[in-house]
C-alpha cells in the first residue's frame, strides 16, 4: 500500500485555495457572493430593496411614524390628507397614516408569502421526491393527485376555499397553499426522477443504504437548487394572489393593514385622492417585482450548466 | 461465487442483453501463481457491458435468466442475505464525479459506507490511506478533487464494506493515461492486500491482461467469444475480436503487423443498420461473412478446451 501512496496523493495539493476547508472556504464564499453581486446588478438591487422592505416590516412598530394607525387608531379630523411633510404617503378615509399602513401591510404580505411557501415546499417537495425516486405506482398515485389540484385554476381554487373558510389571514394562507403545493411536488418529482439515475444513487443502492436515507441524504439535497429558485420567483406570485384575495374581501379583514384590502378600499377615491390606492399598489408591484428579479438572478447563478468559479 | 445464467435484459421493447452466462469467483484464496484472478468483459459502446454490470449488481431486473450469488437469486434475497451480498460485491463506476454525491464531503461519503458494516471496520483515514490518498482530503467535496483522486475515493468507498468482488465498469476511461496507469497499479495491489477479485468491463483491451485471465467478448448483447485473456487477445477466433484488437492504436512496433489478422479489418463504426436482425448480428461488418451467416445465427460452441466462439468461420487458434 505504501508504495502506491505517493502516486496521486498530493502532499502539496494543487495550488487552489480550498486546502484548509473551513476558514478559507468561508472567506471564499463571501468573495464569491461579492463577485456574483457584481455580475448580476438587477438581482443585487432586487435583493437590497427586498431587504429594506423586510426591515421596514419587522421594525414597523418602531419605525412607523404613527404605529397606532397600523391597527385600530383613527383620526376623524385628518382624513384624506395628501402626501406631505406630516404624512409622506397621505392619509386614508378614516385619517390613518398610509406610510404606517403600507409598512404594516408589508408584515401581513410577507407573513402570508412566507407561510404559504413554507407549507407548499414542506408538503410538495417531500411528496415529489418520494414520487420521483420511487417511481411506478407510487409516482402515478401521487402525481395524479397533484394533477387534480393543478386542474383547477389556482386563484379560483383559493377563492372558493377562502369563501368557505372564515375570512382572515390564516384562511388566506390555507387557501393559497392548497393551490400552490402541487407545483412544488411536480418540480421535485421531475428533479428526483433525474437524480435517481445518477451514479451516486446507484452506488448508495449497491452499498445497501436504505431507501429513506437515499431520499433524504442523496436525492433531496441535490433537488433543492431548483426549489430555492422557484421559492423566490413564487414569493411575488403569492403576494399578488393574497392581494387579490383581500381585494375580493376574502383575506385579512379590517383593521389589519393589507395591501390588497387597501387598494380595494381606496379604489372609489382614485380620481380625487389617488394616494390612497397608489402607495399600497406600488408596494405590491415593487415587492413582487423584486422577488422575480432576485429569482431570475438566483436561477442563472445556480444554473448547473454555468461553471462556478471556486 | 456470482453467476449470470442465460441473462437477458430488455429496456422497454429493446433487448440489450441476450442470454449471457458468466461465472465469477469471489475470493477463494489467492490466485494461482501468475494468474490474475479477474474476468474481463470487452466490447464496444452499446454492446451491453454496462447493462450486464447493472444486472449483476441488482440495479436492473433481468427480463429472463437469473443472477445468482452463493446459489441464490439476488432478486429474491431476504434482508440478511441481501446485506451479505451487498457487502461482498461492490461496483466502481466509470466517472468518479458522477459516482460521488456532490453535496457530501469525501469523509461523509465514506462514513455512510462504513456505517453499513456489522463490525467497526477501518477509519476514514485508514481507507483513504489504503487507496493512496492524503487523509486530509476527507474534508473536501468531490469537485475539489482531481479525476484520479475521485476515482480513488470511489474505490475506497467500495472497500469500506470489505468486499470480495469489485465490478469495475470502465474504471479508468475517464482519466488521463498516466493517472490511468496509477489507478491500475492500485487495483493490482489491492488484489493481494484486500483479497479482491475483479470483473473488469472495458473497451480498452490494453488494460485487460493486467487484471484478468479470462475474457468474454460481447457484441450486440451476446457473448461472441470467450477464453483465456492472452490467448483470445493474441489469436482471436472471432472476426469481431480481431477487429477490436486491431483497433488498439500502437506506435511504431515493427512486429505489430505480424500479430494482426491477414483479413482486412472489420469496420468498427456502429449504427443500427450494421447490426443484422437475422442470422449473425455481426455479418454486415464481417470481412468474411458466408451465405450461412445470413440465415443461421451462430451459437457459442467450444473451440478448444478453454475457448468458446460464436462464429461459423472462426480463425483457427494460432
Amino acid at each position: 500500500m505504501t508504495d502506491v501512496s505517493p502516486t496521486l496523493a498530493p502532499p502539496a495539493p494543487a495550488p487552489d485555495r480550498s486546502a484548509p476547508p473551513t476558514p478559507a472556504a468561508r472567506g471564499g464564499q463571501a468573495r464569491r457572493l461579492l463577485a456574483l453581486a457584481r455580475r448580476d446588478l438587477p438581482a443585487t438591487v432586487g435583493a437590497v430593496v427586498l431587504l429594506a422592505i423586510v426591515l421596514a416590516a419587522v421594525l414597523a412598530p418602531w419605525l412607523a411614524p404613527y404605529p397606532g394607525d397600523g391597527s385600530h387608531a383613527t383620526h376623524p379630523l385628518d382624513t384624506l390628507a395628501g402626501p406631505g411633510g406630516r404624512h409622506w404617503f397621505g392619509t386614508d378615509a378614516v385619517g390613518r397614516d398610509l406610510l404606517t399602513r403600507v409598512m404594516y401591510g408589508a408584515r401581513t404580505s410577507l407573513t402570508v408569502a412566507a407561510a404559504v411557501l413554507t407549507v407548499s415546499a414542506l408538503v410538495g417537495v417531500p411528496l415529489g421526491v418520494i414520487a420521483g425516486y420511487t417511481g411506478g405506482v407510487v409516482k402515478d398515485v401521487i402525481m395524479r393527485i397533484t394533477d387534480v389540484f393543478l386542474a383547477f385554476p389556482a386563484l379560483l381554487l383559493s377563492v372558493a376555499l377562502a369563501t368557505v373558510l372564515h375570512p382572515g389571514t390564516g384562511s388566506a394562507i390555507i387557501a393559497i397553499s392548497v393551490g400552490w403545493w402541487p407545483w412544488y411536488a411536480r418540480m421535485a418529482c421531475v428533479t428526483a426522477t433525474g437524480i435517481r439515475s445518477r451514479g451516486f444513487v446507484d452506488a448508495a443502492r449497491c452499498l445497501g443504504v436504505s431507501r429513506i436515507r437515499i431520499m433524504a441524504r442523496h436525492v433531496l439535497p441535490n433537488a433543492l437548487t431548483p426549489v430555492l429558485v422557484q421559492l423566490s420567483l413564487d414569493a411575488g406570485g403569492v403576494i399578488l394572489t393574497s392581494a387579490a384575495l383581500s381585494y375580493l374581501g376574502l383575506g385579512p379583514q379590517e383593521p389589519t393593514a393589507e395591501w390588497g384590502l387597501m387598494v380595494q378600499q381606496g379604489q372609489d377615491l382614485f380620481i380625487t385622492d389617488w394616494w390612497v390606492v397608489a402607495f399600497p399598489g406600488l408596494a405590491i408591484l415593487l415587492t413582487a417585482f423584486c422577488f422575480n428579479v432576485l429569482g431570475e438572478g438566483l436561477r442563472s447563478a445556480l444554473d448547473p450548466h454555468r461553471e462556478l468559479t471556486r | 461465487m456470482l453467476t449470470a445464467d442465460n441473462l437477458t435484459v430488455a429496456y422497454g421493447r429493446k433487448t440489450v442483453v441476450h442470454g449471457v452466462s458468466l461465472s465469477l469467483d469471489a475470493a477463494t484464496g489467492a490466485p494461482a501463481a501468475g494468474a490474475q484472478g479477474g474476468v474481463a468483459l470487452i466490447g464496444e459502446s452499446g454492446s451491453g457491458k454496462t447493462t450486464i454490470a447493472r444486472a449483476l449488481l441488482g440495479l436492473v431486473k433481468p427480463s429472463s435468466g437469473t443472477v445468482r450469488f452463493a446459489d441464490q437469486d439476488i432478486h429474491r434475497l431476504r434482508r440478511t442475505a441481501r446485506t451479505d451480498y451487498r457487502s461482498r460485491v461492490q461496483p466502481v463506476f466509470q466517472d468518479g464525479s458522477e459516482a460521488l454525491n456532490p453535496r457530501m464531503t469525501v469523509g461523509t461519503s465514506l462514513r455512510e459506507a462504513l456505517r453499513l458494516r456489522s463490525d467497526a471496520g477501518p477509519t476514514v483515514d485508514a481507507l483513504l490511506e489504503a487507496v493512496g490518498l492524503d487523509p486530509q482530503l476527507a474534508a473536501r467535496h468531490p469537485h475539489q478533487l482531481s479525476g484520479g483522486q475521485r476515482q480513488r475515493v470511489v474505490i475506497a468507498r467500495a472497500l469500506a464494506v470489505d468486499p470480495e468482488l469489485l465490478i469495475l465498469d470502465e474504471p479508468t476511461s475517464a482519466l488521463d493515461v498516466t493517472v490511468q496507469a496509477r489507478v491500475l497499479d492500485l487495483l493490482e495491489e489491492l488484489r493481494t492486500t484486500a483479497g479482491l477479485r475483479y470483473l473488469l468491463i472495458t473497451h480498452n483491451l490494453a488494460v485487460v491482461p493486467r487484471l484478468c485471465d479470462t475474457v468474454h467478448v460481447l457484441f450486440a448483447g451476446r457473448v461472441v467469444e470467450s477464453g483465456p485473456a492472452t490467448e483470445v487477445l493474441t489469436s482471436p477466433a472471432h472476426p469481431y475480436t480481431a477487429a477490436l484488437r486491431d483497433a488498439i492504436p500502437r506506435l511504431g512496433t515493427p512486429d505489430a503487423a505480424d500479430t494482426r489478422s491477414s483479413a482486412p479489418p472489420a469496420r468498427l463504426e456502429r449504427s443500427d443498420a450494421q447490426t443484422a436482425a437475422t442470422g449473425c448480428a455481426f455479418r454486415l461488418r464481417c470481412p468474411a461473412a458466408l451465405d450461412r451467416c445470413t440465415t443461421e445465427a451462430p451459437t457459442l460452441r467450444p473451440l478448444t478446451d478453454h475457448r468458446e466462439v460464436a462464429c461459423h468461420h472462426p480463425h483457427g487458434p494460432a
